[in-house]
């Protein structure tokens, strides 16, 4: 019976394989930019040798790809530019995050349900109108081209995570934290030592997803904090100095890969997380 | 009197002013002040000689509304793009995703493997993605000229390359269909699993064949994904820039409000512009949010199942 009701009609088959042609040629196009940039890294030049592949493979090219240094930033500083924006600004955006979110999911005060169409006001109004003001706030400030500057951004407590954990503290029981309360807890260690235990796993996942994204920022470095390149702006400063010399396109090549490794090993273990916690976007339909 | 000690343990107002300073701070400073700013911005000028900024009233919009006028203005050709590229996102990026997720939902070979490589380009830097995109059409090393060539329709490269002149802005469109869909796919496809399966079980012993479902079965159930993600494309109006900065930094013929904005404050010596165009795109934008959220309400109305 239930395979009566799922086998398809031949209309249906000529669709779904045609569905699986358009599919396979749409991933192929997905995965083979990669595929040739990796293989075209051990290159010594792509001109001469654009398809094949190498005739001699230039691990060289890797650690010559490294030891690149554009506009005063080397490779390997712009990985730990990187890495010190990840590590802080994640911390710090779910910190805040959390803050704002557990306080008006859990709490009742006045201007509760203001700040809550506040949130969604702030998602919805575009924040380019306010760039040019906010650039001129960060030089007279001083802010400019700091790791403090580009750190105070990421406080932002009603940021693009705060639809997520809001739906988690609103689903989470208050009777935790009543209990506690009853034997003397306070309110601050009632969120510290109760609640935020509870909602480590979606801590966890919001933060794998902040962590991608502060990665993969490549605005607000280049325009707030050029010197301190991350390898998001680096990448575009080792493109625009390419030439025939000491940079190469295969160097290129072997730093797009690179700065990839980290996302996809994450990628790789968190699949799950990560795509489970898109899908539910906060949003309900 | 129990009732009334439950009911105290949610209300503590030092600790919630303890909570929310650090992001009520934040909001102040760079939400209403910098708004605030971004108008008294849009009345001044920068100063060279002075170097400082200077009252300037309603120049920096007479400027733009001079160059929007003009008929080679590039302000014009950026509201235009804009609005191009919220429609090319909201119409065919959308039901393209809608029509990949419907498949991969009805138990395609393959789909779980297919629904992760789609995947990779949400997780994947601008850089990156522009720069391996820009490959594929370069013509000096790219897959497609390549191809073009191997099939004897060298003609059909343009002279200038697929990423500059006429053909700039439709690898804009194409390059945002690319790297889009498997988001949105994700997305959508969580939307569709929540339809309860019985619904499905129920229309397949009614004989309803696959056009039916996924237009009067899905399309009208995961209602309320579509319309958010309507609402959000209106936010690329103003926003998008990323990708036509990256992937054509030198071709005026990409050029959106928000890459506008951008090239405006990089200059820094037009500062008052950027915010003028700023405050003229959230005017813009205001009504367009709610115009989009009344329609799209409208023709996708939520169930609730």
């Amino acid at each position: 019976m239930t395979k009566k009701i799922q086998a398809r009609s031949k209309g249906e088959r000529i669709l779904f394989g045609f569905c699986f042609v358009l599919f396979s040629l749409y991933a192929l196009t997905l995965i083979f930019p990669f595929a040739w940039c990796f293989i075209s890294s051990f290159k010594k030049s792509i001109v001469s040798n654009l398809w094949g592949l190498p005739k001699v493979w230039r691990w060289q090219n890797w650690s010559e790809a490294l030891s690149i240094t554009v506009k005063t930033v080397s490779v390997p500083g712009m990985f730990f530019n990187s890495m010190v924006f990840v590590s802080v600004g994640t911390v710090l955006s779910i910190a805040s995050c959390s803050l704002t979110a557990y306080t008006i999911s859990k709490y009742r005060f006045k201007c509760r349900a203001f700040l809550y169409v506040l949130a969604l006001v702030i998602m919805m109004v575009p924040t380019m109108g306010s760039l040019a003001s906010t650039y001129r706030m960060y030089v007279r400030l001083g802010l400019y081209n700091t790791y403090f500057g580009i750190f105070v951004m990421y406080l932002n407590g009603f940021g693009g995570y705060f639809l997520f954990l809001y739906g988690f503290f609103v689903s989470l029981p208050w009777t935790y934290a009543e209990a506690a309360m009853v034997d003397g807890a306070s309110h601050l260690r009632v969120f510290l030592q109760i609640m935020l235990p509870i909602a480590m796993p979606a801590l966890g996942a919001v933060g794998i997803l902040c962590a991608i994204g502060i990665w993969n920022d490549y605005f607000t470095v280049y325009l707030f904090a050029p010197q301190k390149a991350t390898i998001a702006v680096g990448l575009n400063y080792v493109q625009n100095a390419i030439s025939g010399g000491s940079i190469r396109y295969p160097h290129l090549f072997a730093l797009i890969i690179l700065s990839t490794l980290p996302i996809l090993a994450i990628f790789i273990v968190f699949q799950k997380t990560i795509m489970d916690r898109m899908a539910l976007g906060g949003i309900k339909g | 009197m129990k009732r009334s000690k439950v009911r105290d343990t949610r209300v503590c107002t030092p600790f919630v002013i303890g909570m929310l300073f650090i992001p009520m701070l934040y909001f102040l400073v760079f939400w209403v002040f910098v708004n605030f700013d971004t108008i008294i911005l849009s009345f001044q000028r920068f100063d060279l000689d002075k170097k400082d900024y200077y009252f300037c009233g309603w120049t920096n919009y007479r400027q733009i509304f001079r160059e929007f006028a003009a008929s080679d203005g590039l302000i014009k050709t950026a509201f235009v793009n804009s609005f191009l590229i919220f429609l090319w996102n909201d119409i065919v990026l959308l039901f393209t995703s809608l029509f990949f997720a419907y498949v991969l939902h009805r138990g395609m070979k393959g789909a779980q493997v297919f629904r992760v490589i789609f995947f990779i380009p949400s997780i994947i830097s601008a850089v990156v993605l522009t720069m391996v995109f820009g490959f594929m059409f370069d013509t000096n090393v790219g897959l497609f000229p390549e191809l073009l060539k191997a099939l004897g329709l060298k003609s059909w490269i343009p002279k200038t390359g697929f990423l500059a002149g006429k053909t700039a802005f439709p690898m804009l469109l194409i390059y945002g269909l690319w790297s889009g869909i498997g988001n949105n796919v994700v997305l959508l496809n969580g939307a569709i699993k929540r339809i309860p399966p019985e619904i499905f079980e129920a229309a397949a012993l009614d004989g309803i064949g696959f056009v039916k479902e996924f237009t009067h079965i899905v399309i009208p159930l995961i209602g309320g994904t579509l319309s958010t993600l309507i609402l959000m494309g209106v936010t690329l109006i103003t926003g998008y820039f990323l990708q036509p900065m990256l992937l054509m930094p030198n071709s005026t013929e990409v050029y959106t409000l928000g890459l506008y904005i951008v090239s405006k404050v990089n200059g820094q010596t037009n500062m008052g512009i950027a915010a003028a165009t700023g405050n003229l795109c959230v005017l813009l934008a205001v009504p367009i949010v709610l115009l989009v959220k009344t329609v799209a309400g409208k023709i996708f109305p939520v169930y609730e199942y």
